[in-house]
């Protein structure tokens, strides 16, 4: 069977009974996700290199030990691993205080990273790094929940659950992430207007009338 | 958002679609969203060979090992 046609489920299968190339293929769908995601959050690549191995080696015990439990779809599963792994290394090196937000939720309370650091300045070499920089800027709950909806595939219902916030606070978070990031990127002129026309940056952006966070 | 991510129910989601053809300042500010996701979509990174040649290592020893 051509493993780039099996589901993430059949190739988790495959590998409990010692297919290699069954991870491999797992690990090439996989990575570029979470890596992404566990460098947005801790913004140091060679941190998120040891945090991306860590995640997968979890991974592989959990699956070759038998206890990976396959009610779970294996992306959000990996995701709330590498998860789990970035907010623990914020939590062991304490960089800044613990802020309570004003909802309650203290997830996120180590994670309020230093978004002005030299490197974030040294991208936006091109488009993309400028997106990536502008995600970066965004407030803290509001870019968790990006990168948790976007990178580490978790639904809305599990972010809200894991940031002890309800599913609407989610929702609006996302909501407000995104609309934040179009106004970041037509105000730092992020497009390329050979790539993107000229109406999409004239396209009307409601002002936010609720909660920003 | 959740009919942007796929959340909602078909049954839902085809009210959605249905409502989406229907309101024009709807469809707008959905697909203001829209763009600002596919724009998320493109943002990934990749790991370095090593770090992949590394977990490959592993995942080969873990299966030897039990196997």
């Amino acid at each position: 069977m051509r493993k780039s046609r099996c589901s993430d489920s059949q190739l988790v299968a495959l590998y409990q009974n010692g297919d290699e190339k069954a991870f491999e293929e797992l690990l090439g769908r996989h990575k570029s996700k979470i890596y992404t995601a566990i460098y947005l959050i801790v913004k140091d690549r060679y941190v998120a290199e040891d945090l991306l191995q860590e995640t997968f080696i979890k991974a592989i015990r959990t699956i070759q030990d038998g206890r990976y439990n396959e009610e779970g779809k294996f992306a959000p599963w990996i995701g709330r691993i590498a998860h789990n792994l970035a907010i623990d290394h914020f939590r062991k090196n304490k960089r800044h205080p613990e802020i309570i937000l004003e909802d309650g939720s203290q997830i996120f309370n180590t994670l309020n990273f230093a978004d002005n650091s030299i490197e974030s300045k040294q991208l936006a070499k091109d488009a993309k790094a400028k997106i990536r920089s502008l995600i970066r800027e965004l407030p803290v709950e509001q870019k968790h929940v990006l990168i948790m909806r976007h990178y580490l595939d978790m639904s809305f219902q599990e972010i809200a659950d894991r940031t002890g916030v309800s599913i609407n606070t989610a929702l609006g978070r996302m909501r407000y992430a995104l609309i934040n990031l179009r106004k970041k990127m037509i105000k730092n002129s992020a497009y390329d207007k050979d790539l993107y026309p000229e109406r999409f940056n004239a396209v009307f952006i409601p002002r936010d009338s609720g909660e920003g966070g | 958002m959740r009919y942007l991510y796929h959340e909602t129910p078909e049954k839902e989601a085809e009210e959605i679609r249905k409502a989406l053809l229907n309101d024009p300042d709807l469809k707008r500010k959905y697909l203001q969203l829209c763009e600002g996701k596919s724009e998320i979509d493109q943002v990934r990174l990749e790991p370095s060979s090593k770090s992949l040649l590394a977990i490959m290592s592993y995942a080969r020893s873990a299966v030897k090992e039990k196997h």
